[in-house]
């Protein structure tokens, strides 16, 4: 079905009563968003183009130019969040595909549910939990540093706390479970007997997974890219707690440039670059996806008939 | 293209044993139907064949050489599945191309053969389309054009048409035939449909609870059904109890009629049991009972035409009777007239 959307150019289109459900069912959606991210991102806009400190100043674009002439500052600690947002993803793809293979394919039903649950429940709780009970598990002397210490592999004293590696390592527990949910429902969607045909047609078993598997879960991974991958790039607590000087992200900066410089106009010019390049990165993701495997990328029953019988 | 053999084989899934002694064996080029009600073991049988299963005991042969050893993707097999199972993610050529592309086979090449066969199956000029944009009989010609393209030792298809309406099904039974003939390639079909086993096998095989009942030419089997099963199971029979009262005569006794001249198993002694076999197709509508067989007179207890035929049972002291005749022998027939039917002994199988 083609449905133009709204009239054509310039016309005044009165709705037919078969839209108003839709409308209506649409709304509350439609509110919410205008609310909570057309409106925010408009008035970061704005108030990225005054002059800091606070939101009162005059219309300059002097805190965009400010981040402009250090771009080693800057540039650098995007890098280094982008950096440590793709390899929090990375390490969660990593992990959560053969874990979410396993839980669908060789785990019985019942036993899935359980462990889905184990899963999620620390989550459910505040993240600054999370991210005390990591300092606590890696600390100098602590659970983690005692075992590898026992093991010979380190010393008990050494740790990764205050370093980029102890926030990779969070980022990773932190979003890991989001990964799992979104392969796991992509994998659950592959019949075993289209596997199967694959291997009567002479598939080996990587085969498998590079012509059949990876495709047809790459529209669960990159819904994962986009709720692993944009939260990890853009936060700031775990770096601010575990990350120490080296750890530092571009949201750290964000964040104490609104609790401690009071320079709101800077801040909404880094969270706009933020932003934009998350944006823009999850777009060449996509392409090259599209590119790869133009049949998985493709929405479902856009050309199809789709609905009643056929 | 190869024979295919099952040689005594033996199965279990865990503590249940699927599949006892099971004998099977297609000739090069023919076409052999499987055929048992859910849970006969047929499936298994056929996983045997493409190696998803392995058996405990036997051997499963290809063109004469003991594959156990060989993986599914080693065994050279086209494999049509009960839902097809097509790739979502590619346009048809890419599925039908895939056999090809795994053995290396070279873009054009696999260009062009994928064409061949798509004008073979009939769907020319469909490549670019997706799975989800066709028909389920066009996706059933796309699964078995993918499993053909590779020129398969054997093809073997899991209930290929169960999923397909009534009419399609017809069509795509000749379709089958059709292709499997062209491609001259042997095939083994599973399903529990009688009516496609009996049209589509050069042979069939009639399992039950894992084991062989019987196994000939579809026609033979089903005129000759070897036990109560196999009759009951490929086409409807009536079941008569009787017990042999005069061998040399062909003498039955039923409960409360008798059936004389009719053609004996050799050996049967008086006084054995048996039971007789009528197709509902085999009666006739006859004025008195006259001559050897068996007649049987009631009321109609229904009727009803279904165009060509007329299908109906009349009520008998020995139960209701199932009879099929051509629309014009029905004649002014009509619910609750009685009836006499009539079966020679050439009708009248006795097990």
């Amino acid at each position: 079905m083609i449905r133009s959307r709204t009239g054509g150019p310039g016309v005044a289109r009165a709705l037919r009563p078969a839209e108003w459900p839709r409308l209506a069912l649409m709304a509350p959606a439609t509110a919410l968003l205008i609310a909570m991210v057309a409106v925010p991102v408009a008035m970061l806009a704005w108030f990225s183009l005054l002059s800091g400190p606070g939101v009162s100043g005059a219309v300059t674009g002097r805190e965009w130019a400010v981040m402009l002439d250090r771009p080693q500052l800057y540039g650098g600690l995007l890098l280094r969040s982008l950096a440590l947002g793709l390899g929090a993803t990375a390490l969660c793809i990593l992990i959560a595909w053969p874990t979410a293979w396993a839980l669908s394919r060789h785990v019985a039903p019942r036993t899935r549910s359980a462990i889905l649950a184990l899963l999620i429940i620390p989550h459910l709780t505040s993240a600054l939990l999370l991210i005390y009970a990591m300092y606590v598990l890696i600390a100098p002397g602590g659970p983690m540093m005692t075992a590898l210490a026992a093991l010979g592999l380190a010393e008990s004293r050494d740790t990764i706390l205050f370093t980029r590696w102890a926030v990779l390592l969070m980022l990773t527990y932190m979003y890991l479970p989001f990964m799992v949910m979104a392969l796991f429902a992509a994998i659950e969607r592959i019949e075993p007997t289209v596997l199967d045909a694959a291997r009567s047609l002479g598939a080996s078993g990587w085969a498998r997974f590079r012509h059949i598997v990876l495709p047809m879960t790459l529209p669960g991974l990159m819904t994962g890219l986009v709720i692993v991958f944009t939260p990890a790039a853009g936060s700031f607590l775990e770096a601010r707690i575990l990350g120490g000087a080296n750890g530092m992200m571009f949201g750290t900066l964000i964040a104490e440039q609104i609790s401690r410089a009071n320079n709101q106009p800077r801040a909404a010019a880094m969270a706009i670059t933020l932003l934009a390049v998350i944006l823009l990165l999850l777009g060449v993701f996509r392409l090259l996806a599209m590119r790869a495997f133009p049949g998985a990328m493709r929405r479902p029953g856009a050309h199809g008939s789709g609905g009643w019988g056929g | 293209m190869a024979e295919l053999e099952l040689d005594r084989v033996g199965m279990s899934y865990g503590n249940t044993r699927v599949l006892h002694d099971v004998s099977l064996q297609v000739p090069d080029g023919r076409f052999h139907a499987v055929v048992g009600p859910s849970g006969s073991g047929k499936t298994s049988a056929l996983r045997l064949l493409a190696g998803f299963a392995r058996p405990d005991a036997g051997q499963v042969r290809i063109g004469g050489h003991d594959v156990g050893a060989l993986p599914p993707e080693r065994r050279d097999l086209g494999i049509v599945f009960q839902n097809y199972a097509l790739f979502p993610h590619m346009d048809i050529a890419g599925n039908v191309g895939f056999g090809l592309r795994m053995r290396g086979a070279g873009r054009a090449e696999i260009r062009r053969r994928t064409g061949e066969m798509l004008e073979l199956v009939g769907l020319g000029g469909l490549g670019a389309r997706y799975p989800d944009e066709l028909s389920g009989g066009q996706q059933q010609r796309v699964a078995l054009a993918r499993a053909l393209v590779i020129r398969p030792k054997a093809l073997l298809l899991d209930e290929p048409l169960s999923a397909l309406d009534r009419k399609i099904r017809q069509e795509m039974q000749l379709e089958l035939r059709r292709i499997q003939r062209e491609a001259g390639v042997t095939a083994v079909i599973v399903t529990h449909d009688q009516e496609e086993a009996l049209s589509l096998g050069d042979r069939l095989t009639v399992l039950d609870a894992g084991r062989v009942c019987q196994e000939g030419p579809p026609f033979e089997v089903y005129n000759h059904p070897a036990s109560v099963f196999v009759a009951g199971f490929l086409g409807n029979a009536n079941l008569f109890a009787g017990r042999v009262r005069a061998a040399a005569e062909g003498r039955v006794a039923l409960k409360d009629a008798e059936a004389v001249g009719l053609h004996l198993p050799p050996g049967t002694a008086e006084g054995a049991a048996v039971t007789l076999c009528i197709r509902p197709e085999r009666w006739r509508l006859a004025a008195d009972a006259e001559g050897p067989g068996l007649a049987l007179a009631g009321p109609i207890r229904h009727l009803h035409q279904t165009g060509e035929t007329g299908n109906g049972a009349i009520d008998t002291p020995l139960g209701p009777v199932a009879f099929t005749v051509l629309s014009p022998a029905l004649g002014d027939l009509a619910t609750g007239k009685p009836v006499t039917l009539h079966a020679t002994p050439r009708d009248i199988q006795v097990l």
